[in-house]
């Protein structure tokens, strides 16, 4: 009878017969592995559409040397523009020197990594871990898991190995995921700082100078980048913060709406429960082994990061869990691996003090320089690291199981095929060019009319709500407000940018408005300010079945704000409005309990609504944003279709269906306070002479 | 012994109870007994209900000991219940058996995640084939190293019990049972030869005397398990439906399957040279011949099935890791366990549901009630109701024997007919004819599947001409099913002519006499490539492109076997609509077809020429009596031989026709008659009708020819009544002199939906 243990990181290597199977077994599924990571397209065509009209946004303001953090406020940064991957300002060899270093780093990773497979099985794993990246496009919209999985590889590589170039990598990485998409880039240069403290404070055996080094090529390099990339580092980062904060409240999807399949969360539960008994359960040895302590809160960072990705908005980001958790769980099983076979192998050292001990393991003996704490040396302490090795490898297959079902439609051989062709693609592009600018469909269907091109000649243009791809495929102007879609101006804060940009000189000369929102949202809640602008600083000069062409004012018209009615009121309460002509905004001082932050923070906060009653008795109820009505909303009147916003537009606010009175509800009272304060703005909008 | 010892122990026999509850037997263990089972599984406990029955009709997988597992009608609470227990002990015992020799978390786990995939496959009776298999693996490898008399009790029992719930498995058990015997016989280590010896041949006689015991009819159920060729010879490519549809599938038990071979070759070494490590080389084999026969179990056919071989794989592998003796050898079959189960998770997943352990307990909650006979919802009869058949069609049945084609059977239970199966026209294997034996089916419900190898018309050539020999059309009701009616005189299908030749993949050949009744041979040869394939399960497909006379073209996905057996080239039956035609007009009516070729996305894989021989058949010049023969005041005699119907958005849209005397007929065709058609209410007052002469160019008519027999087609529109949908009609056909009121009608029909004729008197 045989005990028989699972433990695939740290099985026996093959015979000495076969090793030569074992190690072509390796290349070829290292390449296999390659080969699938490999990018899939030259160029993306441009497109059409909420999604694909905020990536033609990201190339049209790089191409124009916008600023970012100050014209452009958005998620991504000037190198946003290797996820969209649009040959939009962007030439094919740029494009390809991306890929090339990019594939140089992944071909990098997965042959250190592999390099450390003992085992047919770890072997496999690592495949599987690599292939699952697949799941959502790893050079395009997944791009930025891509880099900070590299990312993460290249400071648990540092940690055991010391490796310089590591290091120097890992400092470049963090930039660039910083630049790519600075809601991950942020998390991704604290650690970067955290990490060089740590090495400061627990200096390595090479001394602190390396870790000194660093930090200050890490402060050098974010600085030229900044400069060459062309961005306001103050702006940027308060944009982002706020754009990523304000994401929770804004963009929040209950996931049972989502069509994604319902067993998705259970498993990502399942894979973070295990992640968090993994610590419980090795505790004490986390905190002997502060190396792995760090590793385990980089890779425990990241996947509160992917989960929050994936759940906050359930309505197609699932996917994005599964696709990088397993690599980077997989990141922490192999250092786990790494430091016991290492702590062991130092161990046997020690015993075998003079007679030199197994020379022919590369790994255990070429980190000997490393200094271990003496409590390692004892039996106790090696089963404990036996045993952490043992659960990171277990919580590693956990992952595999669980986020293999949402790739295995791509393990089959149509897949294979298909990735074949997309390879033929991308070299007939970079031969050929990329061929997607002639027989565009959306060319043709986003053509604007002969008499709107007419009248907007070379001014510049910008648009509402979200089709920035109509001023790309029309060949316009493009001068966007910097919050560049309306539904993304989650909060006052980013409105007011948006409102500035209208306000000042630089405001673009035409807008092409028109109406519409997500979610079921309040159709007119979104950016209050900015539209408020809309009345005082344009009119309507053209109006089409599909927008309203409004121009920029000689003179701009005079807004005078007056303190309405203000008091207390409960969740599920209606608030009474005055009959006014004037535009009415509502500021309500709605906040979440303590339960109610702690989902939030967590998974993702209960959804608020908001209920309007009009004057013919009629209600309707919509998705209200806490982050907006927190600054303000209008609610009085009711803007809901194209012809009433001409009427709202045209009338300076005064015309339109008036409402009555509003309320605030939630499905899940408890989750908010139940009280609130709010505050009614009345603003009037009218000629300088009429004043 | 310490108190967390102890502690683990309790853990370990707890997880124990869960895995054992996980893996009780479906659907005795998970609720009240299915009302409505899949066709397939109605023809099984329908034959084996029926005590006039030869079991030798009954061509299934399915044994006659299926129908405990599937609560059957009109089988005891208590055989069920003694079924349930036997299967829970073996089960049970199973498992005792692998948590005694797990002595570690990871293997204790293992089992568990192992335990949830094999669970994971919700149906009924196949699951459970492969959870029996799998305890029968465990089993016999126990008695196989320990020669414990248990567990070759145990596995006895079981083989036999698996060939009797469903003999493609189960013939694979048995081999597998007499294998470890006789290896335990020749083995050199072996202990109780003699012992063993006197098993081997008690063994033997359990399986004759279950049969007795049952009332089993062992030589027919032994011919019906080597008739299908599932599991025991080549595949069946008749059930072969290509890799198309589980391609998703099929690269991941490709894995599977070669880390299972890559493992095998790593340990070579490892289990070579002591003679003890025999018995983990019986124990490889029999895992390496499960995976195998599992394989194919689920690919030769991988529309549905290629969840069995997930549900097995792995957790046979997972139990060769636990039993094997040799240390380096179970280490890799546990990393190959820990691999395959990744691989098979995305079968499962979709259980890993919040309410998962909640749709458990009352899963047991409901056996429990249904065990202690407290009452049950009826989760029936809404169900069954959708499969009761109309009123008028039950009294022409009425007490006639009847078969159907599979997915009619439940009307046959619902409607409560006297089921008599005839093997060619359910199975799903192209079997000899015997329909058209006297005894044969007074009935038959025919539909048509979608699936080619469901139902006898693209496939089965021989089936189709002796259902057009012996049986004729009598109800048509809408998309659902032909009603056919046995002929007191058969009609004669005589060969006619012969057409031989070659040609390669994807050249036409051109018909020598189109149209009509033609079948088509050919002996289109597999390559070697394509052997391969086949023997491991992945048959290779052809089509067979037929192309009209006016350019249309219909394809039809077949078999290498299937053709060298012979197809029905044409007329080809796409419908039921071409198929009340064929069988009502000898394929005179269908359109013709006037070439075909066939070609393959698999080219590799056959010889790209091939011999083929083409026959046309005639069915003679008269038509059966038996159907409705008008003759007319000039002795001009017109026969019904079919009526077709579409539901246009305000009227009736009918398709009369009438097969004339080819002889008689006047070259001018000028019959002084109408056609009529008329709807009549239910206290048969007329509510609409039509009328067409039948004279040459009258709008609406028109003549066809087929060889030397003539036929007119007319086209009636009859206003549909405003109540149509709420009230039934009856629509009556016929003839009438011209000038004079409809009188006798010769066919009369219920809308919506069927045809009813009725003798002219």
């Amino acid at each position: 009878m045989t005990k028989v243990h699972a433990l695939p990181l740290a099985g026996e290597p093959p015979a000495e017969l076969l090793r030569p199977l074992f190690r072509v077994y390796r290349a070829a599924l290292g390449l296999l592995a390659f080969f699938f990571l490999l990018p899939d397209f030259l160029f993306v065509r441009p497109n059409a559409g909420l999604d694909p009209s905020w990536a033609i946004a990201i190339n049209l303001a790089f191409e124009r040397g916008m600023r970012f953090g100050e014209d452009f406020i958005f998620t991504f940064g000037p190198l946003g523009i290797l996820s969209t991957r649009l040959n939009i300002g962007v030439s094919p060899l740029a494009m390809m020197v991306w890929d090339l270093f990019l594939m140089g780093s992944i071909a990098v990773v997965l042959y250190l990594t592999l390099r450390e497979t003992r085992t047919y099985l770890s072997v496999f794993l690592v495949f599987l871990a690599a292939f699952l990246f697949r799941v959502v496009p790893p050079h395009t919209i997944a791009l930025i898991n891509t880099l900070f999985v590299i990312f993460l590889f290249l400071l648990i590589y540092h940690l055991w190995r010391g490796a310089l170039w590591a290091l120097a990598l890992a400092v470049l990485y963090s930039w660039l995921i910083f630049f790519t998409k600075a809601n991950m880039g942020l998390p991704a240069l604290t650690l970067m700082v955290v990490y060089l403290a740590y090495l400061v404070i627990l200096p390595r055996p090479y001394g602190r100078r390396p870790a000194l080094l660093a930090g200050a090529g890490f402060v050098i390099l974010g600085v030229v980048l900044a400069v060459v990339l062309n961005v306001d580092m103050a702006g940027f980062i308060a944009g982002s913060w706020h754009l990523a904060d304000a994401y929770n409240d804004a963009m929040a999807l209950p996931f049972a709406l989502s069509s994604a399949p319902q067993e998705m969360l259970p498993l990502s539960l399942a894979i973070i429960a295990a992640f968090l008994l993994l610590a419980l359960v090795n505790w004490r040895t986390i905190l002997k082994n502060l190396d792995f302590a760090l590793a385990y809160l980089m890779i425990a960072g990241y996947l509160f990061l992917v989960f929050k990705h994936a759940y906050v908005r359930a309505f197609g980001h699932p996917w994005y869990f599964f696709q990088s958790a397993p690599a980077a769980i997989g990141l922490l099983a192999l250092y786990a691996r790494l430091v016991t076979s290492q702590d062991s192998a130092e161990t046997s050292k020690v015993a075998e003090s003079t007679d030199g001990g197994d020379t022919n393991r590369r790994g255990p003996v070429e980190a000997g320089n490393r200094r271990l704490p003496k409590s390692y040396q004892t039996v106790s302490e090696k089963i404990a690291q036996s045993s952490l090795a043992r659960w990171s490898a277990g919580v590693f297959l956990l992952a595999l199981l669980c986020a293999f079902p949402a790739g295995v439609q791509l393990y089959s051989t149509e897949a294979l095929d298909v990735k074949v062709e997309h390879l033929r693609n991308y070299g007939r592009m970079a031969v050929s060019g990329p061929p997607y600018y002639e027989g565009n469909p959306n060319v043709q269907t986003q053509a604007l009319p002969q008499s709107t091109l007419d009248l907007i000649g070379n001014g510049s243009v910008d648009v509402m709500p979200w089709e920035i791809s109509t001023i790309y495929f029309n060949g316009l102007a493009y001068d966007p407000r910097p919050v560049i879609q309306s539904y993304t101006a989650y909060d006052g804060w980013l409105d007011q940018r948006n409102a500035d940009k209208y306000l000042s000189d630089s405001a673009p000369e035409f807008i092409l408005f028109s109406m519409g929102d997500i979610d079921g949202r309040h159709p007119f809640f979104t950016e209050p300010r900015t539209r408020r602008t809309l009345l005082s600083h344009y009119q309507i000069v053209q109006r089409t079945p599909g927008f309203l062409l409004l121009q920029r004012r000689e003179q701009p018209l005079v807004v005078t704000e007056t303190p309405g009615a203000t008091g207390t009121a409960r969740l599920g309460e209606f608030i009474d409005l005055e009959p006014t002509d004037a535009l009415q905004f509502i500021t309500a001082d709605i906040e979440y309990s303590l339960r109610g932050k702690v989902e939030r923070f967590l998974y993702q906060p209960k959804l608020l609504w908001v209920t309007l009653e009009f004057e013919d008795g009629e209600t309707r109820t919509y998705r209200a944003v806490k982050t907006m009505v927190n600054d303000q909303a209008l609610v009085d009147p009711f803007v809901e279709t194209l012809d009433d916003a001409q009427v709202y537009l045209e009338s300076l606010g005064r015309d339109g269906r008036r409402v009555k009175r509003v309320r605030f509800e939630t499905d899940l009272p408890r989750a908010f306070q139940p009280e609130f304060t709010y505050h009614i703005t009345q603003v009037v909008v009218q000629e300088m002479d009429a004043r | 012994m310490t108190a967390r010892l102890w502690l683990a122990r309790v853990a370990k026999w707890a997880l124990f109870v869960l895995v054992a509850v996980m893996l009780m037997p479906q659907p005795g263990f998970r609720g009240a007994p299915a009302a409505l089972l899949s066709p397939a599984q109605y023809a099984v406990d329908l034959a084996s209900q029926s005590g006039n029955v030869d079991p030798s009709s009954t061509v299934f997988a399915l044994g006659p000991l299926s129908r405990m597992a599937t609560r059957a009608p009109q089988t005891g609470r208590g055989w069920m219940l003694v079924f349930d227990l036997l299967v829970a002990a073996a089960v049970v015992y199973g498992l005792f058996l692998l948590f005694r020799r797990a002595n570690s978390v990871e293997a204790l786990l293992g089992i568990l995640a192992g335990a949830l995939v094999v669970e994971g496959v919700r149906s009924y009776v196949f699951p459970l084939a492969v959870i029996l298999w799998l305890v029968m693996l465990v089993v016999l490898v126990d008695y196989g190293q320990r020669e414990t008399l248990l567990s070759l009790l145990a596995a006895a029992g079981l083989s036999w019990l698996l060939f009797y719930l469903q003999s493609s498995v189960g013939l694979a058990a048995l081999a597998m049972v007499a294998v470890v015997l006789v290896f335990r016989l020749v083995w050199p280590g072996a202990r109780q030869r003699r012992f063993t010896t006197v098993v081997l041949a008690a063994w033997l006689l359990i399986g004759p005397l279950l049969a007795l015991a049952l009332g089993i009819d062992l030589p027919a159920h032994i011919a019906n398990a080597l008739r299908l060729r599932s599991l025991v010879a080549a595949p069946a490519p008749a059930y072969a439906t290509g890799v198309a549809s589980g391609s998703a599938f099929l690269l991941l038990a490709l894995t599977i399957l070669l880390i299972f071979a890559g493992t095998l070759a790593a340990c070579w070494r490892a289990l070579r040279g002591q003679p003890e490590q025999a018995v983990d080389w019986l124990a490889c084999g029999l895992t390496a011949a499960l995976l195998l026969l599992a394989f194919r179990e689920a690919f030769v056919r991988p529309w549905g099935h290629p969840w069995l071989f997930f549900q097995a794989a792995a957790a046979a592998v997972g139990v060769l890791a636990l039993v094997l003796t040799t240390r380096v050898a179970a280490r890799r079959f546990g990393g190959a366990f820990v691999a395959m189960l990744i691989l098979s998770f995305p079968v499962v997943s979709a259980n890993v549901q919040v309410d998962y352990l909640n749709a458990r307990v009352a899963t047991l909650r409901s056996y429990a009630a249904w065990a202690l006979n407290k009452p049950q919802p009826d989760v029936s009869d809404a169900r069954l109701e959708a499969y009761l058949l109309r009123p008028r069609l039950l009294e022409i049945v009425d007490k006639g024997t009847v078969d159907a084609t599979a997915e009619l059977l439940p009307s046959v239970v619902a409607s409560d007919l006297a089921f008599q199966p005839s093997a060619s026209v359910r199975s799903l294997a192209d079997l000899p004819l015997e329909i058209g034996s006297s005894d044969g089916p007074r009935f038959i419900m025919l539909g048509l599947d979608d699936d080619p190898a469901h139902d006898p018309f693209p496939a089965g050539s021989a089936a189709r001409l002796g259902l057009l020999r012996d049986y004729r059309v009598i109800w048509h009701l809408g998309d659902a099913l032909l009603l056919l009616e046995r002929l007191q005189r058969p009609l004669a299908v005589t060969l006619a002519e012969s057409q031989s030749g070659v040609e390669r993949l994807g050249h036409a050949v051109l018909l020598s006499t189109p149209g009509g009744i033609q079948r088509l041979q050919a002996d289109l040869d597999l390559s070697l490539a394509g052997r391969i394939a086949q023997a491991v399960a992945l048959a290779p497909q052809v089509e067979l492109v037929t192309q009209y006379d006016d350019g249309g073209r219909e394809s039809a996905r077949l078999t290498a076997d299937q053709l060298r057996t012979g197809v029905q080239l044409a007329p080809v039956v796409t419908d039921l609509g071409t198929a009340e035609l064929f069988l009502s007009a000898s394929g005179h009516l269908n359109r013709p077809v006037e070439q075909f070729w066939l070609e393959t996305a698999q080219p590799w894989a056959f010889r790209s020429q091939f011999d083929y021989t083409i026959e046309s058949f005639a069915s003679g010049n008269t038509i059966s009596e038996d159907w409705p023969l008008v003759t007319l005041n000039d002795g001009q005699q017109l026969r019904l031989v079919a009526v077709q119907y579409d539901l246009d958005q305000d009227a009736v849209v009918l398709n009369v026709f009438w097969e004339v005397n080819a002889e008689t007929l006047a070259p001018g065709l000028a019959l002084d008659h109408l056609a009529f058609a008329r709807l009549l209410d239910a206290r048969g007052d007329s509510v609409a009708s039509a009328a067409l002469e039948l004279r040459d160019r009258a709008p609406g008519l028109r003549t066809l020819a087929s060889g030397s027999r003539r036929f007119l087609a007319a086209r009636l529109l009859l206003p549909q009544p405003p109540n149509g949908e709420t009230q039934g009609y009856d629509l009556e056909v016929g003839l009438t002199p011209a000038g004079q009121p409809p009188e006798s009608a010769v066919w009369r029909t219920v809308l919506p939906g069927f045809v009813q004729t009725l003798p002219s008197e």
